[in-house]
């Protein structure tokens, strides 16, 4: 896995690294609240997730990790102080019309018309999975990180991941299952 | 991985707007630089004159250039029109509280520049009530007061643009938002939110003044910071007065002093770009129709860059009559 810092030629102590961070990183950070918390929270929370950094950069050791798990490890903790609101827009997500579910693109058709078919069962079994299968579920497809990043992000055993990931699968190809026209069974 | 596919469809959402983003980095600078500077103090205060001015806001001396590496290591880039709005917000937030009341007056003086007048820049000094109802000038020695009369949009008076402004959220999204939706005012011309936020601060800050609450304009200006893709206009003003004028791609240039960043005023300077004539009224008969569309091809645009116009007010006083300065 490269480290991305030796990229940098900044100092971690240097208050301009994370400019650079923010510049490079914030796009996706706020993908990642924003789908887990909506947009308004995301445009708060954001700079949140890099001033935490901030304040906690002597905990990052670019020897053991690169430096995208670990602002997605602290965008994880910030999101879970808001558990709440997480909750509440799941349940939203349960009650609403197959229209507003999604705004794919056209090479995932199949996709989204199952997300769009399946959105009200999904909300509802995705807020029935644990609190850590749920981090795990949403840093994979929302923050597009591999098993090693989401072991590193989270600070848990790349096996642990999988195994919380496989459950999470599980629980939605038992929503999926009736819906979804890309799938046989 | 298909659950994954369908899970990421329905949770992403849209890009945030690069406003927003950006609000975002100036909380990240202002967040991080603050620790760090006392940290690193003792390491280089001796060389470098760090003195409060420095300490306060950000500028530092980014772009002056050739002092040396611990400077470029501490200072937070800021780009050109964010050094002068953050010295603006410093400047306004040094600047006295005001009350003013209806049946005070403004004095100023005026320096402009109007290529359609026979002298082409022109000077002026005057009163006006704050209430637009009334206003003063000096004719041969002697005061006189003209009016009263309609005031016309409260947005327009000196004391309405000031309560506009007074009113304003000091938090810098909220008052982008508010800049946004400013009901009375119209840049016709602004092509984003952005633009218009921009294009709504530059009229309200003419059409008052007085300014705003201190807290309140140098809040304006930090909120203004934060948007992307400011330019920055050095070149000195045809009024002969030194003026850097900063603007967005559709919106008119706010003028500020460059020594002490006070706000001076506005210029126009063309984009060059031919606005498209509206559609002639319902119901022109032929010869009213064909003037219409003649009129419209004698209206030429002046090559990009020309300078349109500029208004500066070089002093701006509160008095409590006409004839007082």
């Amino acid at each position: 896995m490269p480290v991305e810092t030796e990229t940098l030629p900044l100092s971690r102590d240097d208050p301009e690294w994370f400019t650079v961070l923010y510049d490079r990183y914030a796009e996706d950070i706020h993908r990642y609240i924003a789908g887990r918390l909506g947009r308004e929270s995301a445009d708060d929370l954001t700079a949140d997730v890099f001033l935490v950094a901030f304040r906690k950069r002597a905990t990052f050791d670019p020897a053991r990790g690169a430096v995208k798990p670990w602002l997605y490890g602290i965008a994880t903790k910030v999101v879970s102080r808001h558990r709440r609101s997480e909750g509440r827009r799941l349940k939203a997500l349960f009650r609403m019309s197959a229209e507003d579910a999604t705004d794919g693109h056209e090479d995932h058709v199949a996709a989204r018309v199952a997300a769009q078919r399946a959105g009200p069962e999904l909300a509802r079994a995705i807020n029935g999975l644990s609190q850590a299968e749920r981090d795990v579920l949403f840093l994979t497809a929302l923050g597009g990180l591999s098993y090693q990043e989401v072991a590193e992000a989270l600070g848990i055993a790349s096996g642990t991941v999988g195994s919380r990931l496989n459950r999470a699968k599980r629980e939605l190809r038992r929503v999926l299952g009736g819906v979804n026209p890309a799938k046989e069974n | 991985m298909e659950e994954i596919e369908i899970v990421k469809q329905m949770f992403t959402e849209p890009k945030p707007s690069p406003s927003v983003l950006a609000v975002g980095r100036e909380r990240v600078v202002r967040g991080t630089r603050g620790r760090t500077r006392r940290r690193a103090a003792p390491f280089w205060a001796a060389g470098v004159a760090l003195g409060a001015a420095a300490a306060t806001v950000a500028v530092v001396t980014v772009g002056s250039g050739g002092s040396g590496a611990p400077t470029t290591r501490s200072a937070i880039r800021l780009s050109a029109a964010q050094e002068v709005l953050a010295g603006a917000a410093r400047n306004a937030e040094r600047q006295a509280a005001l009350n003013p009341q209806p049946s005070q007056w403004v004095y100023y003086r005026l320096v402009g520049y109007d290529p359609k007048r026979q002298d082409h820049v022109y000077k002026y000094e005057g009163w006006e009530r704050l209430d637009a109802r009334q206003d003063a000038s000096r004719i041969e020695g002697r005061i006189v007061v003209h009016g009263p009369r309609n005031p016309g949009p409260e947005v327009y008076t000196p004391l309405g643009a000031w309560r506009r402004l007074a009113g304003l959220p000091t938090e810098p999204r909220k008052m982008l938002a508010a800049l946004r939706d400013q009901p009375g005012l119209s840049p016709d011309d602004a092509d984003s939110p952005d633009e218009r936020a921009f294009a709504n601060a530059g009229e309200l800050l003419w059409n008052s003044p007085l300014g705003a609450p201190p807290k309140v304009q140098s809040a304006l200006y930090r909120a203004l910071g934060t948007l992307p893709g400011i330019r920055v206009d050095k070149s000195p003003d045809a009024v002969g007065e030194p003026a850097v004028g900063l603007s967005l791609p559709h919106t008119q240039e706010i003028l500020f002093d460059p020594r002490t960043y006070q706000y001076l005023g506005a210029r126009v300077v063309s984009d060059g770009v031919q606005k498209k004539r509206p559609q002639p009224p319902a119901g022109l008969s032929a010869t009213k129709r064909k003037a219409w569309e003649q009129q419209g091809a004698n209206y030429r645009v002046p090559p990009a860059g020309t300078l349109v116009s500029s208004q500066l007010r070089t002093l701006v006083k509160l008095v409590d009559k006409p004839g007082n300065r």
